[in-house]
C-alpha cells in the first residue's frame, strides 16, 4: 500500500513538475545577458577564477561571450556547449551530471544529442519564461556551477 | 624586354606586400577585446545597424562576442567566421572578396579552408603585430566592414 502510494505520489510530482516547466520567452535582450554576464564575472572575479562565460538566447544562439585573460580555450566551446544545453532541454546541467551518475538506463543521456551533463549551465528564467541560458567553464564543476548560479540572480 | 621587367616588378611587388605582412604578436586580452566591440557598437548604433561582433585571437579562438537586439541569427555564425579568417590568414576578408570577384585565379581563394570572402573581418594590429582579429556581421558587407574598422582602429 505504501509502495503504491509513493508511487502515486510520484507520478503526481512528475505531472506537477512537467507542468511548470516553462515555456520560451522573447530571445534575451543585449541588455539582461550583459546583467547575467556582469553578475558572473563578478563572482568569478571574487574567487579569482578564470573562466569563460556564454550566453545564449532562447533559441541557443549566442549572445555574449567572454573568456577571461589565461583561461583555457577549449572552455569556449564548453561554455557555448552548457548554456545551449541547459536552453535546448530547459534543464541544467547539473540534472543530467546528477542523473547520470546514478548509472544504470540513465547512462543513455549520454545519447542525448548536444546535451551537456556538467555543473555551470543554466537556464535563465524571467516571469516563467525561458529566454535563454548561461553556460561556465573554466574552473572545477562546482565553481562553474557557482559563477553560472551567480549569473541567474544577477537578473533577479 | 618590357614584359621582363614587368615581371621582376611584379615579384618585386609580391615580395614587398609579404615582407609587410606583420607577424602575430602576443594575443589580444579581453580588455582590448572588450574595447574593440564597444568601439565597433558606437559605430553599429550611429547607423541603426544591428551587428553581431566578434573577436579572437591569434590562434582564432574565440575571445569577446555581442550580438546587438534584432541581428539576424546567421550573422553569429558568419561575424566568427570572418574574424577567423583574418586571424589565421591575417588579411582582411575584404582581400579576399575582391580577389574572388576578380575571378580567374582569384577563385582559388574559395578552395582555402575556414575561409570567409565578405568584407567585414580585420585583424587586429597593435604595436605592428597582429594581435587577433574582429569579425562583424548583420547588415551589408561596406557596412560590416566599417564597423568592423571602427572596432580595430579603437586599439591603435
Amino acid at each position: 500500500m505504501r509502495t503504491i502510494l509513493g508511487a502515486v505520489l510520484l507520478t503526481a510530482f512528475a505531472f506537477v513538475t512537467q507542468a511548470q516547466a516553462q515555456t520560451y520567452g522573447a530571445p534575451i535582450t543585449l541588455e539582461q545577458a550583459r546583467k547575467v554576464f556582469s553578475a558572473a564575472e563578478a563572482e568569478m572575479k571574487k574567487n579569482n577564477w578564470v573562466q569563460s562565460i556564454a550566453i545564449v538566447d532562447s533559441g541557443g544562439h549566442l549572445v555574449l561571450f567572454q573568456r577571461a585573460d589565461g583561461s583555457q580555450f577549449a572552455s569556449a566551446k564548453v561554455a557555448e556547449d552548457k548554456a545551449w544545453s541547459a536552453t535546448g532541454f530547459k534543464r541544467p546541467g547539473k540534472m543530467f551530471q546528477d542523473r547520470l551518475a546514478t548509472g544504470g538506463v540513465e547512462t543513455r543521456i549520454l545519447l542525448l544529442r548536444g546535451v551537456s551533463a556538467f555543473d555551470g549551465g543554466d537556464p535563465i528564467v524571467v516571469d516563467g519564461k525561458l529566454i535563454g541560458a548561461i553556460g561556465v567553464s573554466g574552473g572545477s564543476g562546482e565553481q562553474d556551477g557557482q559563477v553560472s548560479k551567480a549569473g541567474v540572480a544577477g537578473l533577479k | 624586354m618590357r614584359k621582363l621587367l614587368l615581371a621582376i616588378a611584379a615579384g618585386a611587388l609580391s615580395f614587398a606586400a609579404q615582407a609587410q605582412m606583420p607577424s602575430y604578436g602576443p594575443s589580444i586580452n579581453l580588455e582590448q577585446a572588450r574595447k574593440a566591440i564597444a568601439a565597433g557598437q558606437v559605430e553599429a548604433r550611429k547607423n541603426g545597424w544591428p551587428m553581431a561582433i566578434a573577436v579572437l585571437d591569434t590562434a582564432g579562438n574565440l575571445v569577446a562576442f555581442e550580438k546587438m537586439d534584432d541581428t539576424q541569427t546567421g550573422s553569429i555564425d558568419v561575424a566568427v567566421d570572418k574574424a577567423r579568417t583574418s586571424a589565421i590568414y591575417r588579411r582582411s576578408t575584404k582581400v579576399i572578396q575582391d580577389a574572388v570577384s576578380g575571378g580567374g585565379g582569384g577563385l582559388r581563394f574559395l578552395t582555402l579552408r575556414a575561409a570567409s570572402a565578405v568584407e567585414g573581418g580585420l585583424p587586429i594590429v597593435v604595436n605592428g603585430k597582429v594581435i587577433g582579429a574582429i569579425g562583424v556581421s548583420g547588415a551589408n558587407p561596406d557596412q560590416d566592414g566599417m564597423v568592423a574598422k571602427a572596432g580595430a582602429d579603437a586599439l591603435k
